[in-house]
């Protein structure tokens, strides 16, 4: 795993050299070819070699010479120089488009494992982070990082290889030369380079921000399409259909309208340019005709050749600047994921234990915990004390920290203070694979993963039978609907488990929960959408049949928690009153008024 | 309507526009490539010193850029326009599609289908439309002038050009067939790569608590190497590109240049030849050389938009297919309102025909009935909600209302009788006070804020941010508990005659249960209520109890009755107390 983006480019420190070197030979070849082509012309014309009037023109003349006679014949000596002009001119053609595709090909495999890498380190990083530091990202950021920023870096590499050295190369290449054949049109030139280059950045620049602005509308319809799919019932229900056309008809209008005005920039880039070129190559024409010999006429036609060519380089480089900026931009934001130092780390030294029935198996102690630096405490002061064997009940309503004390079980995060301990040890030197897998968790949102009954509950224990599998979904109650499809526990599960209901996804997560044969099964308001009778079996079968479980049960209903050995009742991450469902009706005014408004009014 | 129809329906209104665009560009392409033409005939004027024929025919360049500048702009603005116009109808018509169809469609299909539907793939269309435009049509039109311009200048030449044409076509198409199919691989490969890490990072908790990192990495590498691969093939494709332009270029600049130097100097000896071969002299030579550097762009650029286009046609299939999906059937023509009695008769329904749920069920409820329906997990409860609001129809029998049956009356006439809270709140992207006001859109923000002291939403609302001004969204901002607390407030808003809650409090805790229960006795004095709960508290005083299982209603009377029939809700009830 690499920790910033650079780490990847020194694993391939030949092809950021190689590559651009032989991009290098293609382009001196281009260069030249518009040369060699008005040396043979200017050798015709003048018929020797030294009375070619400009010197760089001359040496190439004298070098075509140096081929020798091809075809015979006094007459015949204009044929004769095209003939080896023409050759030399294919030949660098096919030396330079060979040179080339070895730099396109180092360029396409080494952009694609520098990609892969990125795109892996993200991946393993970002699966090892916190909520916390999850959030601190922001998750839907995460996302585009891992999956469009590793492509843009990935591109930045391709184009960097390819181009960096080839666009640059030529445009000042064809100046050089410009300035050689004529000093007037070099000056030209370089009036133009930068016109040209100020035109399309300015352009480029302005357009881009208006597409983040485009894109940023583009995602109020997502949101508001994804909204109307989800909500087709109640849209119905409310008879609103046609209010939301008519609202969905105005967000199409504004985002028609910055389309268009991006449009009407971007149409601006072609016209403004190809009059810069139209008007340069004019001027060349007429600063030809003062002179007005055949000398200067075959210059001219090197020019315009030389014009052309750096039209199309200035746009190219244009755009590997840009790509160049993007990637850069992207591989800060890599590096903004790949540096997390992880706040819940593996020790070296961490110890594993067995311990009995009866001895204490977890305990809080003073622990606090607050997600924001100096912000609220989100669980203020929490201690009590659970045995093997026991089952602790956690009761409380919304946002009272439920969740949160299960997070610091499983050390999804640590607290900020106070200790947990786990079988006597600070949770914190407990082996963190071996805590997992002692503990099973049936979480409040019931996540099931595509794949199938069966893949999903492997997950949790890959040596499961298939007698194993179809044992805990009894247990769990889930066999019951299990049993029913045709193809019973290899049912296909969708994403998100979509094809099964509420109360059948809990039921599958508790199954998995309970495959791996914990020392503690937490049901994490993981009944809630069950009925009272399945909820009560469910519990009856974990009580029954694992002997010996440490049961850890959070919930909104006292009867699904009131038979535990110590129940917590939790308001606004305090801890108001720890005991028994006894204890706490007689101490707990808190409980009490739960459990009447649940319970006791039904029983009169 | 079939796609070609469909395409056509949203193009011709459009016909002026798109005959204004093809002149624009015949004039652009005209003056572009006519400059080359233009600017060797003024060299030769400078070899014969002919001054006045020379600034003559550099002014008609200088005028025809000028022309041909102006009508370039002209021409990619209107691409522009025309093309957002066309995407905005197709747009709206496929979001007015998602509100005209039964919910039975929406459900058949998958959410991200359909948003790929209304975002993606549009966007595929507009790409083409606008690359079909632009691209081709100015491709196609420079390939043609450009031979013609060509011919007027020598056609010798022209004719060498033509010969090595192919060699063109050939390398494009080439390059731009394979470069789809290995982008059309990458593309498949990455979005099932980017679904793999929106599974897995969203629940990166259940993956840590399960110690299943290592394999979900194992897989996430395993994909990785594949999109590696592909992605390396398709790179290496689309980088052939260029370099093969340019070679094919090199190819035809050296033989243009050694047919047009030995045309100038080796035969110009010979003066029949000369007459015969047309006369070629420096100028000629220089618009020749400058027409083979440009011939090969326009063929690349023609090739790379086939595949655009191509995938443009498919979204656009896609697109149609589901426009042609059935509009919702609604062939209710009365009105209801007052409703005073509701009557299930004989009704029988099921979603899969082949699994029989609810049948031959018949009960009567009356105006200011409290109705409860109870029953296990997936029993079918929320199934006669979908009935009695039209959402589906019975396969047999009818609901009456007054006595009227229920698939006469509009849906709309009938809905509007209805408020309803849902086990699965909707809240949209939006203000609170948006949200709450959706049921009632005339409302003033005073009875909104009175709405929710009622359902207790206010208690909450005030420590947001903004207070009822805050923006919620679908996923973020508020817990389940808090959102369905919305949705309550939403129907004391619309307080209609007939109150439906489908598990309305199951996230809300007990405290704020109890005091929303009581305001909703309140507001429902005198009205007919259905209500499902798990929590059988809730429903106790209810007029009449449905127990239902497995679509069945296996009991029914009120709470004291079906207690003393120790039967299922015996069972149900007394399990809390176990």
């Amino acid at each position: 795993m690499i920790n910033k983006v650079s780490d990847s480019y020194k694993h391939h420190p030949l092809a950021f050299i190689i590559g651009p070197f032989l991009k290098m030979i293609e382009a001196i070849f281009d260069l030249l070819i518009p040369l060699v082509m008005k040396s043979v012309i200017d050798l015709s014309s003048y018929g020797s070699a030294s009375l070619v009037p400009n010197v760089f023109s001359r040496k190439l003349a004298e070098f075509i010479l140096l081929f020798g006679v091809w075809v015979p014949g006094e007459e015949n000596f204009a044929l004769n120089n095209a003939l080896i002009g023409g050759v030399l001119i294919l030949l660098m053609g096919i030396v330079g488009f060979i040179s080339t595709m070895v730099t396109q090909y180092i360029a396409a495999r080494t952009a694609v494992l520098v990609g892969k890498e990125v795109r892996q380190s993200l991946y393993e990083k970002s699966l090892s982070l916190s909520r916390i530091e999850k959030e601190r990202i922001g998750e839907n950021r995460l996302l585009t990082i891992l999956n469009a920023d590793s492509y843009q870096v990935q591109t930045g590499v391709l184009i960097y290889i390819r181009l960096i050295v080839r666009a640059p190369f030529i445009i000042l290449g064809a100046l050089a030369f410009s300035f050689v054949l004529d000093i007037k049109t070099g000056f030209i030139f370089l009036a133009i380079i930068p016109l040209i280059l100020l035109i399309v950045f300015f352009i480029m620049n302005k357009s881009s921000k208006q597409y983040v602005k485009i894109q940023s509308e583009l995602d109020h319809l997502s949101t508001k399409t994804s909204d109307t799919i989800n909500g087709s019932k109640v849209i119905r229900a409310f008879n609103s259909s046609d209010s939301e056309n008519i609202s969905y008809e105005k967000l199409t209008s504004i985002y028609q309208q910055k389309a268009i005005r991006v449009s009407r920039l971007n149409a601006l880039i072609n016209p403004l340019t190809f009059a810069i070129v139209s008007i340069a190559t004019l001027v060349v024409v007429l600063l030809g005709f003062k002179s007005a010999t055949t000398e200067s006429v075959s210059t001219i036609i090197t020019e315009i050749a030389y014009l052309a060519q750096i039209f199309v380089t200035l746009v190219q480089l244009t755009n590997v600047i840009l790509i160049l900026t993007k990637a850069k931009v992207s591989s800060k934001r890599c590096n903004e994921v790949l540096s997390i130092k992880p706040s819940v780390t593996y020790d070296e030294n961490s110890v594993t234990k067995q311990i009995n029935n009866g001895e204490e198996i977890l305990s809080f102690e003073n622990v606090c915990l607050s997600y924001v630096n100096g912000g609220n405490n989100a669980l203020d002061n929490i201690s009590f004390r659970l045995n093997k064997g026991q089952s602790l009940g956690i009761i409380g309503g919304t946002g009272s920290g439920k969740s949160t004390i299960i997070s610091l079980i499983e050390r999804f995060f640590d607290s900020t203070s106070g200790i947990v301990r786990y079988k006597g040890e600070n949770i914190k030197h407990y082996n963190l694979k071996s805590l997992r897998s002692e503990i099973g968790l049936a979480s409040q949102k019931s996540v099931l993963f595509k794949g199938t009954i069966k893949s999903n509950l492997l997950m949790a224990n890959k040596l499961a039978s298939d007698e194993d599998i179809i044992d805990v979904l009894k247990d769990s109650e889930a066999y019951e609907f299990v049993s029913k499809y045709e193809d019973n526990i290899n049912h296909i599960v969708n994403e998100d488990g979509s094809n099964y209901s509420g109360g059948q996804r809990q039921r599958l997560s508790i199954a998995r929960a309970l495959i791996s044969h914990p020392e503690i099964i937490i049901l994490d308001d993981s009944l809630s959408a069950l009925d009272l009778l399945t909820d009560k079996k469910v519990r009856d079968n974990i009580s029954k049949k694992y002997k010996g479980i440490t049961k850890i049960i959070v919930s909104q209903r006292v009867a699904t928690i009131k038979d535990c050995d110590l129940i917590l009742v939790l308001s606004g991450g305090k801890l108001l009153m720890s005991g028994n469902h006894d204890s706490l009706m007689k101490s707990c005014p808190t409980y009490k008024e739960i459990f009447e408004t649940q319970i006791r009014k039904e029983n009169e | 309507m079939n796609a070609k129809k469909r395409f056509l329906s949203y193009i011709l209104p459009h016909k002026k526009f798109i005959v204004l665009i093809s002149l624009m560009v015949l004039i652009y392409v005209a003056a572009q490539i006519s400059q080359p033409f233009l600017i060797g005939k003024a060299l030769n004027q400078i070899l014969i010193s002919e001054e006045n024929k020379f600034f003559i025919l550099i002014g008609v360049c200088a005028g025809l850029l000028l022309f041909g500048i102006i009508a370039d702009f002209i021409f990619e603005y209107f691409v522009g326009i025309l093309t957002q116009k066309i995407i905005k109808q197709i747009r709206d018509d496929v979001y007015q599609k998602i509100n005209s169809v039964s919910i039975e469609t929406i459900h058949n299909k998958k959410h991200g289908d359909l948003l790929q539907l209304e975002i993606g793939d549009i966007e595929n269309v507009m790409n083409g439309l606008f690359s079909v435009f632009k691209t081709l049509i100015e491709g196609l039109l420079a390939i043609v002038i450009t031979i013609i311009m060509m011919f007027l200048v020598n056609w010798i030449l022209a004719l060498l050009v033509i010969i090595l044409t192919p060699l063109s076509i050939i390398v494009s198409r080439f390059i731009a067939k394979s470069n789809h199919k290995y982008f059309k691989k990458q593309s498949e490969l990455q979005s099932e790569l980017n679904a793999l890490s929106l599974e897995t990072l969203s629940s990166n908790e259940v993956i840590q608590s399960l110690n299943f990192e290592d394999n979900a990495i194992a897989s996430f590498g395993l994909q990785n190497e594949n999109l590696r691969k592909e992605a390396k093939k398709a790179q290496f494709a689309a980088s052939w590109v260029n370099p093969s332009t340019r070679l094919v270029n090199n190819t035809i600049y050296a033989f243009i240049g050694i047919a047009g130097i030995i045309m100038i100097y080796s035969l110009a000896v010979n003066e029949t030849v000369t007459s015969l071969m047309a006369a070629v002299d420096l100028g000629i030579l220089s618009s020749f050389l400058s027409y083979t550097t440009q011939y090969t762009k326009p063929f690349n650029e023609v090739s790379g938009v086939l595949s655009e286009y191509e995938t443009a046609k498919y979204s656009f299939i896609r697109i149609n297919n589901f426009l042609n999906e059935n509009d919702d059937i609604d062939e209710g023509k009365n009105d209801v309102s007052e409703i005073n009695t509701i009557e299930f008769k004989d009704m029988s329904f099921s979603y899969d025909k082949d699994k029989k749920l609810i049948e031959h069920f018949n009960q009567v409820i009356h105006k200011g009935n409290k109705v409860a329906i109870v029953g296990p997990t997936g029993a079918g409860k929320s199934t006669l909600i979908n009935l009695l609001m039209r959402f589906y129809d019975p396969d047999e029998g009818e609901i009456l209302f007054n006595g009227i049956s229920g698939v006469t009356i509009s849906k709309e006439n009938l809905r509007k009788n209805f408020g309803m809270v849902l086990q699965e709140t909707w809240i949209f992207n939006g203000t609170i006070l948006d949200n709450v006001r959706y049921a009632k859109p005339e409302a003033s923000d005073e009875e909104v804020i009175e709405a929710c002291k009622k359902s207790h939403a206010d208690t909450f609302i005030q420590t947001l941010p903004y207070g009822y001004k805050t923006v919620v969204s679908a996923k973020e901002g508020l817990s389940e508990g808090e959102r369905q607390m919305l949705a309550i407030a939403r129907v004391m808003l619309l307080n209609p005659d007939i109150v439906i809650l489908d598990e309305a409090t199951s996230n809300v805790d007990t405290h704020t249960e109890k005091l929303i229960s009581d305001a909703f006795d309140k507001m429902l004095l005198g009205k007919t209520s259905i209500v499902i709960a798990h929590r059988l508290s809730t429903i106790r005083n209810a007029d009449i109890i449905l127990v239902l299982s497995n679509g069945q209603i296996v009991e029914q009377g009120n709470h004291e009755s079906l207690m003393k029939k120790k039967g299922f809700y015996y069972s149900l009830y007394s399990s809390q107390f176990k």
